[in-house]
């Protein structure tokens, strides 16, 4: 224990962020808790990742995602516009007829166009990730908003991915993997590959050198 | 080297007959149903039986199996030769079943589940029964041999304050003498709580269901139903013709009513009855004891079935009480393990603690089967306050969506029949937000949930995989949120613990709890 202890090298702003979450319950749930500030098995180098400060992704992140937005807006452009040209040549309609059609057409894509702007901006501000001791907690969802906490010990195993859209600006994905069954798989997209590569060390690290 | 085993001779019985009965029944459906128009090509199909016997007969004359000092090895094939390892420490479960048949013939067929995979590691069909009792007996010790190492890891876990893994010492302590640890028994249905048992479940419902599917399969009821009604109806004619009878025509539509739910009163009970049957032969003589570190159950007055629980892959436990088991005082419950330490697919395992306790022995047998479970002395608290208006709301508005289309049928009648509708939401909403209960322990979160239908699921801390807090448009304007707390091997329609209409900051200080109290355990299959 007094080696875990030593081990583990907090950055300053580690302690509070843990002790703020700090809750009566705690005390109720015995002796253990008292124990689990001192987080387990890891090492120096290690736990640098593990700062316990919520993290926003790589701003890089955004412009991936704006990408992929409007690759996706001009897919549907392309192909509600077929449909509209093939309904128009092959239907009889009146002299008015393609308005309504076109004013659609135009509100599809304006839609489409504002989410591959405005979207990522606003998904990038709602997501953020803890890493500290005990695990890994993910927060993200704009409307449904959803947080999702990882034990250390539970992580199976890891992969780290990068698209090729992703790796020409140097992003990776980590996914957590676990026994559960809802949460199986924990993914984390837009993180800087290198810092991805670190949390994944620093999760998978857990085992082996876990003396609890 | 150590000697190798055969199975029992009356295998080959068993395996022709189960060809038999997969090849020949379906190609006698199939000539009654297909009845003039002669023999087919899937006739002349059930000639596959010939190739399918010959393998089973290699495989039965092939079949070998030993046990080694850490594992139990078999061998099967001529040409293509398997020889499989099977270390006792992943053996989680030996299955065994009996029907009559193999009763009569005093032999068993046994299959080793490691939790992993979806198929049993081995399938030994059929074995003697003196031959199962040394094969459990040589897994038991074996696993207890190789707890050793375990058990000393476990120490050390227990002793730096971790709880759950310290009880498991004492199991594999035992095991370590190398003779059988003692089997407790820890509940014994006498039969007057099997027949209980039978009147509770509404398993007839199963069966008819069954038998009108297995009907459907055969292609059988469409020659029924011409028969009896002279054309095959389509659902929605079949439905005017239903709302036709109540609704249109003359007489009374409240005498109808009344001769139709007289009727249905009727069925039910005739169904009762046969549950009861049923319900008896199947759990007749249920046992469930202690051995060691594991559970184990046997059940079955037809069809004997033994199969083991090893406690420490309980995951989670849930208590269900129906109705009926609330008049008569009593519960089922029902344990979720689950194991396997590759990365393959999971095995999850829903199983019987008890299919009927009275309800005062829930907790002692909750406490027999995980000891961290324990939430005798936990406060069990109710949700935010304003959960009723928003589940109220929720269930009017799915009132409103199925009552709605009965437009097209009832006319007017429908207003009546939207009134009943969210009537019973309304009901149904506030009893159920009332029935909403959550509880934290030492070592497990309980929640419970249901009025008509109440489920109480306990998850282990020490098994939790993940905790999610999620909050919908909905949640946010009100100050709530919803917390999920994952355990391998939760089936996907089961309950478990899922909690909504928590209060924000209880929802946010549950989750860190649970989260680091987990990360704070280390998991154990």
């Amino acid at each position: 224990m007094t080696d875990a202890h030593h081990a583990f090298d907090p950055p300053d702003n580690a302690e509070p962020a843990l002790r703020s979450t700090e809750d009566h319950r705690d005390e109720a749930l015995g002796a253990a808790a008292g124990r689990a500030d001192t987080p387990p098995g890891a090492s120096t180098g290690l736990a640098v990742v593990a700062d316990g400060e919520f993290h926003q992704l790589d701003p890089r992140s955004v412009r991936v995602d704006r990408i992929v937005g409007w690759i996706t807006a001009a897919i549907v452009a392309g192909v509600s516009l077929l449909v509209i040209l093939i309904v128009l040549l092959t239907t009889r309609l009146p002299v008015w007829g393609p308005v309504p059609m076109v004013v659609a057409w135009m509100l599809l894509v304006g839609l489409f166009v504002w989410l591959a702007q405005r979207w990522p901006e606003i998904s990038y501000r709602h997501t953020s990730y803890r890493v500290d001791g005990f695990g890994i907690e993910i927060r993200h969802g704009v409307v449904w908003r959803t947080i999702v906490s990882v034990p250390r010990s539970r992580v199976q195993h890891t992969d780290v991915s990068q698209g090729p859209l992703e790796r020409s600006q140097g992003l990776g994905t980590l996914v957590v993997y676990t026994a559960g069954t809802s949460h199986a798989r924990v993914g984390l997209a837009g993180l800087a590959y290198e810092r991805a590569l670190a949390l994944r060390d620093y999760l998978v690290a857990g085992e082996g050198a876990d003396a609890v | 080297m150590p000697s190798e085993h055969r199975l029992h001779p009356a295998s080959l019985l068993f395996v022709l007959g189960g060809h038999l009965r997969n090849f020949l029944l379906p190609g006698l459906i199939f000539l009654v149903s297909a009845g003039s128009r002669g023999w087919d090509w899937q006739v002349w199909g059930m000639w596959l039986i010939v190739p399918f016997a010959l393998a089973s007969i290699v495989r039965y004359v092939s079949f070998r199996y030993r046990y080694e000092a850490n594992e139990i090895v078999v061998k099967t094939g001529v040409l293509f030769r398997n020889e499989r390892h099977v270390p006792y420490s992943r053996i989680q479960n030996l299955h065994a079943v009996q029907n009559l048949l193999h009763r009569a013939l005093g032999v068993v067929e046994v299959r080793i589940e490691t939790g992993s995979g979806n198929e049993a590691e081995a399938a030994l069909k059929v074995l003697p029964v003196a031959a199962f009792e040394e094969m459990r007996r040589r897994v038991a010790i074996g696993r207890g041999l190789v707890g050793t190492a375990e058990g000393a890891h476990a120490a050390g876990v227990a002793e730096s304050g971790e709880a759950g893994a310290g009880e498991e010492v004492a199991g594999e302590g035992l095991a370590l003498s190398g003779a059988m640890p003692p089997r407790r028994t820890i509940l014994a249905l006498p039969l007057r709580e099997v027949a209980v048992y039978g009147l509770l479940e509404g398993r007839g419902l199963v069966i008819v269901a069954a038998a009108i599917g297995a009907l459907w399969e055969a292609g059988l009821s469409d020659a029924i139903t011409d028969r009896l009604i002279g054309t095959v109806l389509t659902r929605k004619q079949m439905a005017q013709w239903l709302g036709g009878a109540f609704f249109g025509g003359e007489g009374l539509v409240i005498a109808r009513l009344v001769m139709f739910v007289a009727a249905f009163g009727v069925l039910l009970a005739l169904l009762r009855v046969v549950a009861g049957a049923w319900g008896l032969v199947r759990v007749y003589g249920f046992t469930l004891s202690r051995v060691g570190e594991d559970l184990r159950t046997e059940y079955g007055l037809i069809t004997r079935v033994a199969t083991t629980i090893p406690s420490h892959r309980v995951q989670t436990l849930t208590v269900r009480e129906g109705p009926w088991h609330r008049l008569f005082g009593r519960a089922a419950i029902d344990v979720e393990t689950a194991g396997g330490e590759g990365e393959g697919e999971l095995r999850a395992h829903r199983v019987w603690l008890a299919p009927l306790v009275r309800r005062d022995e829930v907790d002692r047998l909750v406490v027999e089967a995980a000891p961290d479970a324990d939430l005798r002395g936990a406060d069990w608290r109710r949700p935010h306050p304003r959960a009723v208006g928003r589940h109220t709301r929720k269930s009017v508005a799915v009132a409103f969506v199925v009552a709605l289309p009965t437009v097209v049928w009832l006319g007017w009648w429908s207003l009546a029949w939207l009134a009943v509708c969210v009537t019973v939401a309304v009901v149904h909403a506030r009893a159920y937000v009332a029935s909403l209960r959550y509880a934290v322990g030492q070592g497990a979160v309980g929640f419970r949930s249901g009025w008509l239908w109440r489920q109480t699921s306990v998850a282990r801390v020490a098994k939790v995989q993940v905790v999610a807090t999620d909050a919908s448009p909905f949640d946010r304007r009100t100050g709530m949120a919803r917390l999920r707390v994952d355990t391998a091997g939760a089936s996907a329609t089961g309950h478990r613990v899922d909690i909504p209409y928590l209060p924000e900051g209880v929802a946010h200080d549950l989750h860190a709890a649970l989260a680091r109290r987990a990360a704070a355990t280390e998991f154990r299959w």
